[in-house]
């Protein structure tokens, strides 16, 4: 199997309770931004989204890819109720975590890494909306919501 | 207003989603998703009034809880769920449906469809989407919804003939090229996944 060294330290994260790691991808790096604002009505609504720039890095040939995935969920939705940051947070990287331990898990030597990233998204959807009711994860689209890059190094 | 055959819907549906799939700053740069953003800052411009449409619906239904559940960009829709349960109800109900209307950003349409919720000890388990109910109360509030969104936006409902049909070549959100149909382009691809 060949190694992803940057989708292998984010499969890290899962096995990792501490708040900041060298070279993993942690909560902190979901910085969320407001796009509709939550109504004062108790209801379902309100939007908030943040755009990821990871990079991944095949071990064996030192290819690198950028992989963008923006996202966005409800501030509060009917099952939950009022989604808080950290909670939001912690879903959103328990949920990254998940879906790249499951793709690694069939990625093959000789497979493109490009490949890898448009399974991703689907696959942190899967992993996030089974959390978080209504989360979405998508190719980042625009620009005015907060940008995070991710390649391996701490967020402090 | 005249309405779009199938062709004018394939080929609008192009206009805003490329062809193959594109990554990083080619995809954001893309001339097809420059529209789109576009269309989607028209929409924002717009959400107060869809906010208080959604408020008028509530004013009607009084024993439901409705929301506008707008998601900006990851989707090509504006959304109204309309949550069948009992507001004043000391415990949560078991089973309930859920009745949506989606009014496109990209095109001058509507869409409305449900889908049923099971709550199973506090674990909420979404059915898949079903097509725009008829009859009952899930009926009625149906036709609530198509009645205050034309009154709001003008739109047409989307003709259901069309719904199933593929886009062909281009990606829409997390569906590679030729999985896409008409109804995942200009409303949404995950009908299920609603907050």
């Amino acid at each position: 199997m060949a190694r992803i060294s940057t989708i292998a330290v984010v499969v890290a994260l899962a096995l990792s309770c501490a708040r900041i790691v060298v070279g993993l991808i942690t909560p902190e790096h979901f910085q969320f931004s407001e796009v509709v604002s939550l109504r004062n009505d108790g209801k379902p609504g309100g939007w908030q989204a943040v755009c990821i720039q990871a990079t991944l890095r095949d071990g064996n040939t030192g290819q690198t890819v950028r992989c963008d995935f923006e996202v966005g969920m409800p501030l509060r939705n009917g099952e939950q109720g009022l989604i808080t940051r950290p909670f939001a947070q912690t879903a959103a990287a328990v949920a990254a975590n998940n879906a790249a331990q499951l793709l690694l898990s069939r990625f093959e030597a000789g497979a493109m890494l490009g490949m890898l990233c448009q399974q991703f998204r689907p696959a942190m959807e899967a992993q996030l909306g089974a959390a978080i009711a209504g989360a979405r994860v998508s190719t980042c689209e625009r620009k005015g919501i907060p940008t995070v890059r991710f390649d391996g190094s701490p967020l402090h | 207003m005249s309405g779009l055959d199938r062709e004018g819907f394939l080929r609008t549906a192009s206009t805003f989603y490329v062809a193959g799939v594109l990554e990083g700053e080619a995809f954001r740069e893309a001339p097809e998703r420059k529209r789109f953003q576009e269309a989607w800052e028209r929409a924002l411009s717009k959400q107060e009034r869809w906010q208080d449409m959604v408020d008028r619906v509530q004013s009607e239904l009084p024993n439901a809880s409705v929301s506008d559940t707008t998601a900006p960009y990851a989707m090509a829709s504006q959304r109204c769920c309309v949550y069948l349960m009992n507001r004043e109800a000391d415990e949560p109900a078991r089973t309930y449906n859920v009745v949506i209307a989606l009014a496109s950003v990209l095109v001058p349409y509507y869409h409305l469809y449900q889908v049923g919720i099971e709550n199973e000890a506090g674990d909420y388990i979404r059915g898949p989407p079903q097509p725009r109910p008829r009859d009952g109360t899930e009926g009625r509030v149906a036709d609530l919804l198509a009645r205050h969104v034309e009154q709001e936006t003008g739109y047409q409902e989307f003709p259901s003939e069309y719904e199933s049909i593929v886009v062909p070549e281009i990606s829409v959100r997390n569906l590679l090229p030729g999985r896409a149909t008409l109804l995942d382009a200009l409303f949404d691809d995950a009908r299920s996944n609603i907050p």
